[in-house]
């Protein structure tokens, strides 16, 4: 009987961690802003940057590494320096903000540029909030530096790395300036026009009134909003109505 | 353990149900858990409880073992082995009348309507208080493209005859809920401007990512072709409004 029992025992805890092993990564966190290296490859403004534009929370890799891919093999372009990383322009101080998608019980929180640790935070074990925000001093730097951010979970071997590329005090960060986010404005629509004002298109400003086209029917839009993958009209009717 | 447990888990097929249960409670605390714990992963999806720990059944051969219902007008089950064994402990539901389904899409919807709600509740909050005519517009478009797909997926848990909820703790496996805590939204809900836009941003962001997680997860074991077709358009349209927004935080 007890023989038994641990058998079983021994079957489900094998079963318990295949389990836990085989459920996708509930996945973790990076820094959105200053912008780090997988927040711009998720945003589309780095080129060629891999996997990491899939999950830019992800990179995950054990304790004490001091690469901006974690030694995550499919992420190694995060620590290709031939690659044209923006440097965000900053003073002598900085607050790196983190999107966090698991709360992971946290041991420390680590800011390194080169070999040296420039800001340390230990939250002894707690669960950080939604978000986490660390105003870090840069005294004594300037020009461009790389920052290496190391969250270190507590109750794991594992921590999650993010490289921030900043241009401190002054100075041209980047040669060419980065293109600038605001979408593009569709003409005003006229309210008036009965004839559809064009073939639905993804990344377009839609304002409330405009009238599209899509899969041989029309639509009008109900709720302004950028258009992207995932909202077409007839798929999203409290944005867009059809006639 | 839960309805969905009791009626759609295809316990009979794997190596697990054919260990005595009451016995194995009775054993100690340990197992105790380690069974909750398996189980409860296994609630969680076709994926977990099929493809990894089916036993002999070849992995892909059957991607939703048991847990099928006919489609409408009595046609049999593309993924249905046809063994007797599995006949005979077909799920009571498995004549419902409303398509194929399998325990991850159930597991899919279940997660889904309240992590939508929690985010259109969220998205509300930016209409008086963000600076940003950008992020206000977004905003407004989440809350209500959320709030319609939240129905949505809610009427389809009534078509199956499912709970519209799981169990508590039937998520823990795949890291909880992933719904953001309500205090985070009473400590946004005190923002203004600026201040507001930095952390909203940040907790909106990270709560679509876990969107784009739980749509990738039913992409890969769900079998309900209208819940699949919606989880491919939350991947698109959410890692989308990831993009804009890191866009925003950085501008």
């Amino acid at each position: 009987m007890r023989k038994t029992i641990m058998l079983i025992a021994v079957a489900l805890m094998t079963l318990g961690a295949t389990v836990l092993t085989a459920t996708p990564a509930s996945a973790h966190g990076y820094i959105s802003s200053p912008p780090s290296r997988q927040a711009f490859c998720a945003q589309g403004k780095v080129p060629n940057c891999g996997d990491i534009i899939y999950e830019p929370q992800s990179v995950e890799g054990p304790k004490g590494q001091r690469s901006c891919h974690g030694g995550v093999a499919r992420f190694a372009q995060l620590s290709d320096e031939s690659k044209p990383w923006p440097a965000t322009s900053v003073g002598t101080s900085v607050t790196f903000n983190w999107v966090l998608t698991a709360r992971h019980a946290t041991s420390t929180w680590e800011y390194y540029i080169g070999n040296t640790r420039i800001a340390l935070f230990n939250d002894n074990g707690r669960q950080p909030g939604a978000t986490v925000s660390h105003n870090v001093s840069l005294a004594g730097y300037s020009g461009r530096q790389k920052v290496l951010a190391i969250w270190n979970i507590a109750d794991t071997a594992m921590a999650f790395y993010s490289c921030v590329d900043l241009q401190i005090g002054g100075g041209n960060p980047n040669p060419t300036p980065t293109p600038t986010v605001t979408p593009t404005r569709t003409p005003t629509p006229t309210p008036t026009s009965t004839a559809p004002s064009g073939t639905w298109r993804a990344g377009t400003a839609y304002a409330v009134g405009a009238q599209v086209t899509y899969a041989g029917a029309s639509y009008r839009c109900l709720q302004a909003h950028t258009s992207m993958a995932g909202w077409e009209p007839p798929n999203v009717p409290a944005l867009w109505q059809r006639l | 353990m839960s309805r969905i447990l009791a009626n759609r888990t295809p316990l009979s097929r794997t190596p697990l149900s054919r260990m005595p249960l009451s016995r194995m409670s009775r054993g100690c605390l340990a197992l105790g858990i380690a069974a909750a714990s398996v189980l409860a992963a296994s609630a969680c999806g076709a994926d977990a409880a099929s493809h990894h720990h089916a036993g002999p059944a070849p992995d892909g051969a059957a991607p939703a073992p048991g847990v099928t219902t006919p489609v409408a007008g009595g046609t049999a089950p593309a993924t249905d082995d046809g063994t007797e064994a599995d006949a005979a402990t077909r799920p009571a539901e498995s004549d419902t009348p409303a398509g194929v389904f399998n325990a991850a899409d159930v597991m899919f919807l279940q997660m889904m309507i309240p992590h939508h709600r929690q985010g259109a509740e969220l998205a509300a909050l930016a209409k008086a208080r963000s600076a940003r005519e950008p992020v206000r517009t977004l905003a407004a478009a989440i809350a209500a493209t959320q709030g319609d797909e939240a129905r949505t997926m809610t009427d389809w848990l009534r078509a199956w005859r499912q709970p519209l909820e799981a169990e508590p703790h039937a998520h823990d496996a795949h890291g909880g809920l992933h719904v953001t805590p309500a205090e985070e939204a009473e400590a946004l809900a005190g923002l203004r401007g600026a201040a507001f836009d930095a952390r909203f941003l940040n907790v909106l962001i990270a709560h679509q990512h876990n969107a784009v997680e739980m749509a990738r997860t039913e992409l890969k074991t769900g079998r309900n072709p209208q819940a699949v077709e919606l989880a491919r358009r939350i991947e698109r349209s959410r890692s989308e409004q990831i993009r804009q927004m890191l866009a925003e935080l950085s501008s």
